[in-house]
């Protein structure tokens, strides 16, 4: 072992050529909760690296605030090491990492280093060097959102479409399935396209370590981390890496849209993000604003989720999809965070605690769920078939709320309200169960059509799962016309009409 | 007065140095007395040092010299220190330091701004970073 050690170390000697130069230098005046106040370096970027000498290591530090005279930096690495009087150099480079294709599969933090014991990171000849901090692609180099992204979840997909270079904000209460809902996406994106799934990339911020785990190890069961990369900022790290790993992953993101892949990034959640900045504000001495964020807080979100685009074809045409999440305390949307990142992206679902504790899981409330973009990209069956999907829960809802003081009603209302009830039931999900566009668009079409309304409402996701099955066994050609075509001809409804009432009278 | 900053102090002090043909030394000492003065009044004491770095850079600049720290780790001879001197250049205000830290060879550190290092702990943290 120590030979081997010796060895790698004549090499390195032998191999070592040195050619110094002049070097900007400022001295550390000021140290403390992972900031550092730097004196000197007069020329020194905003967002540039600068390394600290220390006795034991060199540390990085990133350059925030430029006053008249002082430098105020955020530590990169151990702040510990740091002592008053350290000379600063200046590297006159923007934070940024590598990337390649050698980082599916992995889990990494945000400077790009491997975190999952699975050793170093060995990138390939066509990795690139990507600036964290990175403007957003420009008008002309954009296209408008025409191909859909699909989550498997149908009441998204029916009714809150999202396509491919959208921003569409997930937001509710805790542990109401916000993270299961992005996690169904990325396992559904093999599913809907096995053979060039888009690349997905999930930002953990402050998160614990132990569902971090967990996340990786649900992607790795469902074969979905072969084109994943998880960027982890967990609960224990500094929030330094907590404000730079969304602006990491966004960059490994940019990699495969600009090589004309898709890719979906995840920033899971962007409250943490905030709470970071705030901090990282506050210790640099910025002045507060309101709920003591600092001024450019909205710039920080929408800088970052700007670069989320469809790129023309003259780009490359590929595109790169964000998926925000945001926490909410007690259904509060008028918050100040909540309300700044929806304003910022092209809608947002809305999971509702209540709903969830009615058993209503993905507890979407359709009402404050928009998709701005989305129905440009919606696929055409699933546009015929749910286009009065949306209608007709609203009208549930508010017959719901009316029969409960009427003692009479007509046999009309009773009849909308046990559809209402039923396509309630079918649009019920479990987690971990993405289910294809060409199925969804069956059983909804099913259920939209009253197929299913005189069934008893207990027994209706048995009998979904056996039309389901029964779709497969006997009339799978349907389900491959309506999946390679993503359209339901007049032919392939009259068959699909037909199937359906085989199935009902077998029953 | 909450603004004053180090730079703005040296900037002060600087002109007031500069100002004027062939001051004496005694008008240098009072002019400086005058602006410690200043500086206790406001209770910007702890910027003092600060002030110090950025007036000699400023002075330095203005008069054409280059204020040069050479740190090494043992005292250079008056051979390589005479060598060092005139292969850099006469316009010089030269400060000599020891620092043990660095093993051997010189690091030089220009108008507190600019370093160029020739250390031997330098070179070693660059081949074990390379490893």
């Amino acid at each position: 072992m120590s030979y081997a050690i010796i060895e790698k170390l004549k090499e390195a000697i032998a191999g070592f050529e040195d050619k110094e130069k002049w070097e900007e230098v400022g001295q550390v005046i000021e140290v403390g909760d992972g900031i550092a106040t730097v004196f000197g370096l007069d020329k020194a970027m905003s967002q540039e690296v600068l390394e600290i000498e220390t006795k034991e290591a060199n540390v990085k530090a990133l350059a925030l605030n430029l006053g008249d005279d002082l430098v105020g930096c955020l530590l990169l690495g151990d702040s510990i090491l740091v002592k008053s009087g350290d000379t600063v150099k200046r590297t006159k480079q923007i934070l940024s990492l590598p990337v390649s294709d050698k980082l599916l599969g992995r889990v990494i933090d945000p400077l790009g280093v491997s975190l999952d014991g699975l050793g170093e990171i060995k990138h390939s000849k066509e990795a690139r060097t990507m600036s964290l901090e990175n403007s957003a692609p420009s008008v002309l180099d954009r296209e408008s959102v025409k191909i859909p992204l699909h989550t498997g979840i149908k009441s998204i997909d029916a009714m809150i479409p999202i396509g491919r270079g959208q921003r569409e904000l997930i937001i509710g209460d805790r542990q109401i399935g916000k993270t299961a809902l992005v996690l169904d996406t990325i396992i559904n994106q093999a599913k809907d396209n096995p053979d060039n799934p888009p690349v997905c990339v999930y930002v953990a911020i402050g998160q614990k370590e132990a569902k971090i785990a967990r996340i990786v190890e649900t992607l790795k069961q469902n074969n979905a981390l072969k084109y994943s990369v998880v960027v982890s900022a967990p609960a224990s790290s500094p929030a330094s890496s907590w404000y730079l790993a969304p602006f990491a992953g966004c960059a490994v993101g940019e990699y495969f849209r600009d090589r004309g892949q898709d890719a979906v990034v995840i920033y899971d959640d962007l409250t943490k993000h905030a709470w970071a900045y705030r901090q990282i504000s506050l210790l640099l001495r910025r002045p507060p604003g309101r709920e003591a964020y600092p001024g450019d807080i909205f710039y920080l979100h929408s800088r970052l989720l700007e670069r989320a685009a469809k790129m023309s074809a003259e780009k490359g045409g590929g595109s790169l999809t964000a998926l925000p999440i945001i926490e909410i305390q007690l259904g509060d949307v008028t918050a100040y965070i909540p309300t700044n990142v929806i304003s910022i992206t092209d809608g947002q679902i809305y999971l509702e605690s209540d709903l969830f504790y009615q058993g209503v899981r993905p507890a979407l409330n359709v009402g404050l769920s928009v998709s701005r973009v989305g129905s440009a990209a919606q696929t055409k069956a699933m546009k015929k078939v749910a286009s009065k999907l949306r209608l007709a829960l609203a009208q549930f809802r508010e017959l719901q709320a009316f029969v409960q003081f009427a003692s009479d009603v007509d046999e009309a209302t009773k009849k909308k309200i046990k559809q209402g009830q039923v396509i309630t039931e079918i649009l019920k999900q479990t987690d971990l169960s993405p289910m294809p566009i060409e199925k969804q668009v069956a059983i909804l079409y099913a259920a939209l059509n009253g197929s299913f309304d005189g069934l008893e409402l207990e027994k209706i996701k048995l009998i979904e799962e056996k039309f389901l099955a029964y779709m497969e066994n006997s009339s799978q050609e349907i389900l491959d016309e309506i999946k390679g075509t993503k359209d339901l001809s007049e032919n392939t409804e009259q068959k699909l009409k037909k199937v359906i009432g085989e199935f009902m009278a077998k029953l | 007065m909450k603004g004053l900053t180090a730079k703005i102090y040296a900037k002060a002090l600087s002109r007031a140095l500069l100002a004027g043909k062939n001051i004496s030394k005694k008008e240098v000492d009072k002019r400086l007395s005058v602006f410690l003065d200043l500086v206790k009044k406001q209770r910007h004491g702890r910027l003092l040092p600060k002030i110090e770095t950025a007036t000699t850079k400023i002075l330095a600049k203005e008069s054409g010299l280059n204020r040069i720290i050479i740190e090494s780790a043992r005292p250079l001879s008056g051979a390589s220190s005479k060598m060092l001197k005139k292969s850099i250049g006469q316009e010089t205000i030269w400060e000599q330091k020891i620092n043990s830290e660095l093993i051997a060879g010189i690091r030089l550190l220009k108008n507190d701004g600019e370093q160029i290092d020739f250390s031997l702990i330098n070179k070693i943290k660059k081949v074990f970073a390379g490893i």
